[in-house]
């Protein structure tokens, strides 16, 4: 502190030009009304329950946009879901595995004589209706087409298995009844 | 000199600070009205002490719009917190803590921005005051300056201080507070209030020396 307090004189009267800096006319007529008045709104923010006071400060516009916005995703995760779900309850239908299914072709008798392995045992022909006949099972390669059907109906897939109607648990003909 | 010779005229009864002393009786028996809940008691204090709030609010962030919501904020403030009140330091003291620490959270939060000095929303009554315009412009070396020109140039040196001095300079040169008040306003001891308002007006000085020669 090389310096008197007596050199800052001009400073300390430079300085005394703020006592001028002041707000505009009026500003303090109005100063303590204003201060009362946001003391009485904290008061009724205080006396209020809370959940009126959220209410009460919810921007509408923007509520009403979030809520549009999220009941729309909830109906898309909604159905996904049930999309999903149905999806894994049924059995595995002729739609699921007919992508898996090699080309059909066009003449099923060719498929006799294809140069094909014989079909596999998740690929058993089961007649769409054969009365009290019990089922019988034969291999693939030596199925023919049943009696009144015109062999459309037959799988000729190595993976694709047979109308929902027609579907019947492999093992069954080993264990069954003739049907009444 | 010039402008200091001018600014000598200034007659030191003009700071607000003994302009109107705080009342110690009076403020007490409106302080134990308020804690009952008399809002026209508090309002009495509020308008008793608006000015003085409000102008340390604004020499510290010299910014009007800041000024006048801290300064409300200040009053709200007190309002809540009155019934803690015991009185063991006087109702002003107390009041000018709530301020300061108030505007030290402001600035701290603003600390990342760029000031905005509000000078076009402040009534320069200095413009109004012809004997003092006519003693500057008659002796300053730089008459081309004019007065807000000088009043942009102190509060931007004043924004140049730390927070700490700018409170002292604000409320010793600019409020006209003893140093004892301050001490106890800003919790520490009248030498080192001392101490900074020495530090403070040295780099004012230096900063505003274009206008001090």
């Amino acid at each position: 502190m090389t310096d008197s307090p007596e050199s800052h004189d001009p400073v300390r009267r430079l300085l005394a030009l703020k006592r001028h800096e002041v707000p505009p006319p009026g500003y303090f007529d109005r100063f303590s009304s204003e201060v009362l008045h946001r003391i009485e709104q904290e008061r009724q923010a205080a006396a209020t329950p809370w959940w009126q006071g959220v209410f009460a400060s919810l921007n509408w516009q923007r509520t009403l946009a979030a809520a549009n916005l999220a009941a729309l995703a909830g109906m898309a995760i909604i159905g996904f879901t049930v999309v999903n779900l149905a999806g894994d309850d049924e059995p595995a239908g002729p739609e699921h595995f007919a992508a898996l299914a090699l080309p059909q072709p066009a003449n099923p008798g060719l498929l006799l004589g294809s140069p094909l392995p014989p079909q596999s045992l998740g690929a058993l022909y089961v007649p769409a209706s054969n009365g009290n006949q019990p089922f019988e099972v034969l291999p693939a390669a030596f199925q023919t087409p049943p009696e009144g059907t015109n062999g459309e109906s037959a799988p000729s897939g190595l993976f694709s298995t047979p109308r929902l109607q027609n579907l019947q648990p492999a093992s069954e003909p080993r264990f069954s009844f003739p049907r009444e | 000199m010039a402008v200091t010779a001018a600014l000598m005229e200034i007659p030191t009864s003009s700071l607000p600070y003994r302009e109107a002393t705080p009342g110690g009786q009076d403020d007490r028996a409106l302080v134990a009205r308020s804690q009952a809940g008399d809002l026209d008691a508090f309002d009495e204090l509020v308008q008793r002490y608006q000015q003085r709030i409000y102008g340390l609010c604004y020499h510290l962030t010299a910014n009007h719009e800041d000024a006048n919501d801290l300064a409300q904020e200040t009053f709200v403030k007190a309002w809540k917190a009155l019934r803690s009140f015991k009185g063991d330091s006087s109702f002003y003291t107390w009041i000018y803590r709530i301020a300061y620490n108030g505007v030290l959270n402001h600035l701290k939060q603003r600390r990342n921005r760029t000031p905005h000095l509000s000078l076009n929303d402040m009534d320069f009554n200095l413009e109004h005051d012809p004997e003092l315009v006519a003693l500057i412009s008659h002796q300053t070396p730089r008459r081309e300056v004019n007065l807000v020109e000088l009043q942009q140039r102190l509060n931007e040196a004043m924004l140049k201080l730390s927070e700490e001095h700018r409170m002292v300079v604000t409320l010793h040169d600019v409020q006209g507070m003893p140093h004892e008040e301050i001490a106890k306003i800003m919790n520490c001891n009248p030498g080192t209030v001392r101490s900074r308002l020495f530090y403070a007006r040295q780099q004012l000085q230096a900063w505003m020396s274009d206008f001090l020669k």
